[in-house]
């Protein structure tokens, strides 16, 4: 190991991030060298003496006499119980004067009704947080609705899904993706939101921020001030008061945009918002029951579509009273034997629209002879796909008990496809059996009133 | 109260609070050196602190008082790491540990002359460097977190303080070395 890496490595120990083979590595080093070594004391030595030179030493409460009398009481009490145990009442007023207050969570968070999170902890054993609470490295992934935070300083913050943060201590929050709104009361002045584009300090204010995996971060201020930081490029750093709204430009600068109130909500909703259903289709039309496969062919139905539907290879309709098949929905399935179905959806609720999540599903199926595959479903505006879905059709879904789903909220990225029609596809393999096809979008709430 | 009136009069008591206040320094860089990489260092201080004003009749005024505090400053980082490990923290093996710690050990007068060399050093920083340094030092950040706020990768910090920490020992042992000289 040449100096530099050893010194690297010294750093990383003494940062708590050195781990497996390079952390053997170092011990084996410090174990053989004696120049190692010293390097070890050097860097330890300049660790302590920068670490005191900004804390320094509290002279005056070296020793913390209140803790130290309050040991001392508690060897006088546990003394006291040996002797007698007519005290007991006394104990219990005794005891109450020792009850470790537990400290305040760093952050609570809430939830709407209908939402969806997942939460992991960096704090382990005894220490993991309990409850609806974060302590610092807490990771919260949000996959649907609305979660509030309510940090330990008074800063509250709404965040809708799709979101996923850290809280890195109590007045930095790392938002990877989310729309989050968040009022700072004058005693937390200085906190921070950090985006993967932004960073957002808080000056006394309120105000909102869009960070979306494919378009550019957006800060709204709605009172205050607040200092905004990009990260990328020419790091350009501003100030943004009350009104104004910024959005993060190509090569570190910012453009101002409009206020836009109606993007963030500063209250939880207190309902799940109803998902609205604009498009299902089970395949019942035509009735193919009746008809033996072998007299498909002769009657010209082998091919047969449902209404709007097309396709580019082998597909058609088959029923339960084929004997091979058994859905739960309706009596009749589409298959594929490899060909792409489609189906344009007509009407303006089928225009592709920017507020709100979709909700692609499909109910997927084999025949009990034979069929399988993987099956692939997608949402698509005009020829555009939006989003799509792959799995592999489980032997087991005889039954169609098997939900291939694809959620898609529409980002900046797509803006110009706004107003197209939106499009469903299927494509199988092997025969492929597709039933209960089913579109829902849930409305994004269109303002964030306070 | 009579925990003010353990063995010793009030004039050793007095010693024995000086004597522990003049080595506040020296047992926080011990301590450091035996926890790389571990938080909790000023909670391991002041429970040693407060061990040894328990012990306090037990010390004999005009003995080592360095050696017995370190002793119970050892004992007391022992248990920390206990805990520690158990979380999943990872870390030098304890041998190693006490072994290397034993050969930093400093009196409080080096460590002072350390401690007025280093402001010196810092002031041959750069003015972006020293913001750097003391921003790390001051907020308590980890790498991640300070990355986060100042809007820097990870990476490019680590190499900045890397260089930084290099020039300020470098600068630190000459000085150190120079003032030997002078003795």
């Amino acid at each position: 190991m040449n100096r530099r890496e050893l010194e690297m490595q010294l750093q990383d120990l003494f940062e708590g991030c050195l781990m497996g083979d390079d952390l053997e590595a170092l011990q084996h080093e410090l174990r053989t060298n004696p120049e190692a070594k010293d390097a070890y004391c050097d860097y330890a030595h300049l660790h302590n003496a920068l670490q005191l030179r900004n804390e320094g030493v509290d002279s005056l409460n070296v020793i913390p006499m209140d803790r130290a009398i309050q040991r001392d009481q508690r060897r006088s009490f546990r003394t006291a119980m040996l002797v007698s145990v007519a005290v007991v009442a006394i104990i219990g007023v005794v005891m109450s004067l020792f009850i470790a207050r537990t400290p305040p969570p760093t952050l609570r968070f809430s939830t709407s009704p209908g939402t969806d999170l997942t939460i992991s902890h960096q704090l382990t054993g005894e220490d993991t947080p309990e409850g609806q609470v974060l302590e610092p490295g807490s990771r919260i992934v949000v996959s649907s609705g609305t979660v509030e935070l309510e940090f330990a300083s008074g800063v509250r913050g709404i965040v809708q899904a799709p979101a996923s943060m850290t809280l890195r201590r109590e007045d930095l929050l790392e938002l990877d993706e989310g729309t989050a709104w968040f009022e700072v009361p004058p005693s937390a002045v200085g906190f921070k939101v950090s985006t993967p584009e932004i960073v957002v300090t808080d000056l006394g204010t309120e105000f909102g921020i869009r960070s979306r995996p494919k378009a550019p971060d957006e800060v709204h201020v709605f009172s205050g001030k607040v200092e905004i930081l990009h990260r990328k490029g020419v790091k350009k750093q501003l100030v943004s008061t009350a009104g104004q709204a910024h959005v993060a430009g190509p090569v570190g600068r910012w453009k101002e945009t409009a206020l836009r109130r109606d993007y963030f909500l500063s209250e939880l909703p207190k309902t799940e918002p109803k998902p609205l259903v604009i498009f299902e289709d089970s395949f019942e039309d035509p009735d193919v029951s009746g008809i033996i496969e072998s007299e498909r062919d002769r009657l010209g139905l082998t091919n047969t579509k449902p209404p709007g539907w097309t396709s580019d290879g082998d597909c058609g309709l088959s029923a339960n009273s084929s004997g091979v098949l058994n859905t739960p929905f309706g009596s009749q399935v589409m298959w594929s034997n490899g060909g792409a179905i489609k189906t344009n959806l007509l009407g303006f609720s089928e225009t592709l629209i920017g507020n709100g999540t979709y909700t692609l599903s499909v109910n997927v199926g084999k025949r009990s002879d034979h069929g399988g595959g993987t099956c692939t479903i997608e949402l698509l505006a005009g020829d555009t796909v939006l989003a799509s879905a792959s799995e592999a059709v489980s032997n087991s879904s005889t039954d169609f008990s098997q939900v291939v789903r694809l959620v898609y909220t529409p980002d900046e990225s797509h803006r110009h496809l706004r107003g197209e029609t939106l499009a469903i596809r299927l494509k199988g393999e092997i025969q492929t059996q597709f039933d209960n096809v089913r579109l829902e979008i849930i409305p994004t709430r269109m303002s964030g009133s306070r | 109260m009579h925990i003010l009136s353990m063995s010793l009069d009030v004039s050793q008591q007095a010693e024995f609070v000086g004597q522990i206040t003049r080595h506040q320094q020296a047992l926080r860089a011990y301590i450091i050196s035996l926890m790389p990489g571990m938080s909790g260092t000023q909670d391991v201080l002041q429970e040693t602190n407060l061990v040894l004003w328990e012990k306090r009749g037990k010390f004999k005024p005009g003995t080592h008082f360095q050696a017995w505090a370190f002793a119970i400053a050892r004992y007391e980082v022992k248990a920390h790491r206990r805990k520690s490990l158990a979380l999943g923290v990872v870390t030098l093996d304890e041998d190693l540990i006490e072994e290397l710690a034993e050969r930093g050990e400093k009196t409080p007068e080096e460590l002072e002359l350390r401690l007025r060399t280093l402001d010196k050093c810092l002031g041959q920083l750069e003015d972006k460097q020293r913001q750097l340094i003391e921003h790390r030092y001051f907020s308590g950040s980890t790498l991640e977190a300070f990355s986060a706020e100042c809007g820097r990768p990870v990476d490019s910090l680590r190499v900045s303080l890397f260089r930084i920490r290099a020039a300020l020992k470098s600068c630190i042992n000459k000085e150190v070395a120079i003032k030997d000289l002078d003795r």
